[in-house]
């Protein structure tokens, strides 16, 4: 997650001595593990210009102490990793893990969850203000009284939680609209995306169980399909036509059973075979 | 359910459907099958013991998702189970009867809920009693009854012998008979069907199809094979035919037997046989939850880019082998070869190119220089064109210059590129020519024969989930024709001298080159390094912090 501006505003607190501190240390210790591939990697027993073993490895090059032959030795790194070797990246690497602590003590704990009251069929739990469980409550009814459409016990949960992630989403478009900054977020356009995305799963549920709920007309279909079926062609006439089809069946698979036989001998073309296979496509 | 004429006629289906299962396809799933799944249909339908030999598209395992729902559907209390060597196998068939579930109302209407995905086993509940599970195959399965076991891809590679799991596990699970079976006269009793595409003639498939073959010569009403290639499907009309013949002819000519024509070739009786490369050098992953049938992931796979610590840095070094094309049938062949702990050597990339320019070729090596790690790039003698270029400038798409690669070994060419480029020029000694002698041939291809044997040269097994990309499926296919290759060679005397080359003259062998060069001049590499570090150079320690 990229540090933003925006973000940093928030928890500008964060930012302390002991912060750059750890960053400073991370570096340098970057450079000694890219000091140290320089050496595995890329070793020299002795320097080209004077001869002598005096070699000495840097996190970009490796030198000679005793006559200051050098030469830069360029790391392979991955393009997004690469950031980690500059002291801006790790100060912003440092400041997330401050403020992922910081986000982590500041929320509810396990325990505490177990008294909040759960309903599926209200949200009057003392979570909502009375705008916005006026809201939760007319969206749920509204839902439950799609035409033509009983839920289940088992659908309420998912109806339950359609609605409030709709609450949620508008609630995120209404901050963005109050506070302009936001607008350019990317932090929190990730949050919006996020959000909507699990909206469009749950909506996608509710509306596969009402498709589900529709099938038993589909079914409906099905049986005047067969219907039509025996209406069309009696049992006799059904089975003396599939009879003669199978007639016809039988010749080609017995070509194919020749054909296979004959693939076991050295001497059959697979090519004129594929040639004529091409042929007979085109034709149809 | 309340139209009463649709309910006689329904059951009239029925009837029909139980004796005609192709009716029952067409007007029960909404299933118009090829001629050939057709006849693959009635012959399941009417066989206790049939078994499957059928190539790649031929639709085999669709063909049997339909067999298995009318099964189900059909006859009350039927529990079918799906196993394979490798559960993901089982759960590809059991998606074929989800698909068929997704598109037809009648078979949402005969189940009790919707298909069910849990870690022992992927489920499908019927309103008859009916059932269908896709589940690992182990030893606990045994107490479980079944009266129709469908066993897919049973030439895969598993953990125990297919044939003893068979005797052992999957038998005995058909042994208590189906409630009602006896009053039911089209119900022909409980069934085990064995698909695979062919195999090698010591795979466990080969002995149970020669068993059918014996028991259908002696007589045995209730066996079955059922054989059907590629050529069929193709004539079948449900695949597209230009797609199917490039697969066909981008295989090598063993996959091309075995996946596509349904022949049981011999093993190659070449210098390394394919059993042996099978077993010592494909990496398969490892079975780690039996119950659950999870796989370990492997170690050695396809990388089209080497892998960072969590500080950007490569975790592994490369050694990259090439071979110019020096005849009109040959490739310009490079190996990517990582090493690994205990000097263990992963093959993890294959890139040929076929009559292609100069130009092609240093882009190929660039590329890989530019996305591995490589410590090493060997060659042997007769590739002085593609050295020369090396040892220029290279000048990237992005910008960025890459380094004058020149031969550890030349002082003239050193001297050659630093009056060319001057002495601040950024110049690597990575190449290593290693000269190609008899003498070299024959230590090489022992050496290379002698680390696949103690398991250190890994080559990737194809995943079993199968590929993820077209780009995928090209470098596994290469990996393939690498094997073909490596099994071909043989040993051929002549006069005094051995040979290590393919039998047949147009068979190319540039693959094989790049494998036992690079495996060689690997372990070479890993020796001086090891040297290097035993000569106890009086460290000064680092100055960079």
């Amino acid at each position: 997650m990229a540090l933003t501006q925006y973000t940093f505003k928030r928890h500008e607190e964060l930012m302390d001595d002991e912060l750059i501190q750890e960053a400073l240390e991370s570096l340098s210790s970057t450079r000694i593990k890219l000091a140290n591939f320089i050496e595995e990697n890329h070793p020299k027993q002795s320097c080209p210009v004077c001869g002598r073993t005096n070699i000495r490895y840097e996190w970009d090059r490796r030198l000679c102490n005793d006559c200051g032959w050098h030469e830069q030795i360029d790391v392979p790194h991955k393009g997004s990793m690469s950031i980690s070797r500059k002291l801006e990246s790790l100060i912003k690497q440092a400041f997330g893990r401050k403020l992922a602590q910081a986000k982590k003590a500041d929320s509810m704990k396990v325990s505490e969850l177990k008294h909040v009251p759960v309903n599926l069929q209200s949200f009057e739990t003392g979570e909502y203000t009375d705008e916005q469980v006026e809201y939760l409550n007319e969206r749920f009814k509204d839902i439950l009284d799609t035409p033509h459409m009983k839920f289940d016990k088992k659908d309420i949960a998912t109806i339950h939680f359609l609605v409030l992630q709709e609450l949620k989403i508008k609630e995120l478009y209404r901050r963005e609209a109050i506070d302009n900054s936001s607008a350019l977020d990317k932090d929190f356009t990730q949050i919006k995306k996020n959000e909507l995305s699990l909206y469009n799963d749950l909506k996608d549920d509710v509306k596969e169980i009402i498709e589900k709920k529709k099938s038993s007309d589909s079914e409906l279909s099905l049986f005047d399909k067969i219907n039509k079926q025996f209406d069309s062609q009696g049992i006799e006439e059904l089975l003396g036509n599939f009879e003669e089809e199978k007639e016809k069946r039988q010749e080609r698979i017995e070509k194919s059973k020749e054909r296979r036989k004959e693939i076991l001998t050295d001497g059959y073309n697979i090519e004129d075979e594929i040639e004529e296979i091409k042929g007979e496509i085109k034709d149809e | 359910m309340s139209n009463p004429e649709a309910i006689e006629n329904l059951s009239k289906l029925f009837y029909i459907s139980k004796r005609y299962p192709v009716i029952g396809a067409r007007n029960l799933l909404d299933i118009d099958l090829a001629y050939y799944q057709e006849d693959i249909l009635e012959r399941l339908w009417n066989k206790k013991r049939p078994l499957l030999l059928c190539s790649r598209r031929t639709g085999k395992t669709f063909t049997s998702a339909v067999y298995l729902t009318l099964k189900a559907l059909l006859y009350p209390k039927m529990k079918i189970g799906i196993v394979a060597p490798v559960f993901k196998q089982a759960q590809t068939a059991f998606k074929e009867i989800e698909s068929i579930y997704d598109g037809n109302v009648f078979f949402q209407s005969a189940v009790k809920d919707r298909p069910k995905h849990r870690n022992t086993g992927w489920e499908i509940e019927f309103k008859n009693g009916s059932s269908i599970v896709a589940l690992p195959l182990n030893e606990n399965l045994r107490s479980k009854g079944y009266n129709l076991i469908f066993v897919d891809e049973f030439g895969y590679r598993h953990q125990k012998s297919m044939n003893d799991m068979l005797k052992r596990v999957l038998i005995p699970m058909t042994f208590t008979k189906r409630e009602g079976a006896d009053e039911d006269p089209t119900d022909i009793g409980n069934q085990i069907i064995i698909a695979s595409t062919a195999t090698f003639k010591w795979n466990d498939y080969f002995k149970k199809y020669q068993e059918y073959q014996e028991k259908i010569e002696k007589g045995s009403k209730q066996h079955d094979i059922i054989s059907y290639d590629f050529l069929d499907g193709l004539r079948g009309g449900k695949f597209e035919t230009e797609a199917v013949l490039d697969e066909y002819y981008s295989a090598d000519p063993l996959t091309r037997q075995m996946e596509y024509l349904n022949q049981f070739p011999d093993d190659t009786g070449g210098f390394i046989t394919y059993k042996l490369l099978n077993d010592k050098a494909v990496d398969h992953p490892e079975l780690i939850d039996e119950e659950k049938g999870i796989h370990s992931e492997p170690e050695t796979e396809i990388e089209f880019e080497q892998e960072y610590d969590e500080d950007g840095l490569p975790t592994n070094k490369y050694i990259l082998a090439f071979d110019d094309a020096d005849q009109g049938k040959d490739n310009f062949a490079c190996a990517i070869i990582k090493l690994d702990d205990d000097n263990v050597k992963r093959l993890v990339r294959v890139i040929t190119k076929n009559q292609a320019f100069i130009e092609e070729k240093i882009d190929v090596i660039r590329d890989i220089l530019r996305k591995f790690n490589i410590v090493k790039i060997v060659a042997d003698q007769r590739n002085k064109n593609i050295k020369d270029n090396l040892a220029e400038e290279y000048k990237y798409n992005d910008g960025h210059v890459g380094s004058i690669i020149i031969d550890t070994d030349d002082k003239e060419q050193l001297k050659y590129v630093k009056k060319k480029y001057g002495d601040d020029a950024d110049i690597k000694k990575m190449l290593e020519i290693h000269n190609f002698t008899n003498a070299t041939n024959e230590t090489r291809a022992r050496h290379f024969l002698s680390e696949i044997e103690k398991g250190r040269f890994k080559i990737p097994a194809d995943p079993i989930e199968g590929y993820k990309s077209k780009k995928e499926e090209k470098a596994y296919n290469e990996i393939k024709k690498t094997m073909y290759e490596i099994t071909s060679i043989k040993i051929i005397a002549l006069d005094n001298l051995v040979k290590y080359k393919p039998e047949d003259s147009n068979q190319t062998s540039d693959r094989w080159t790049v494998c036992e060069l690079g495996c060689y001049m690997a372990d070479e590499y890993i020796k001086a390094m090891y040297k290097k570090k035993k000569t106890g150079k009086i460290k000064l320690g680092k100055w960079s912090h």
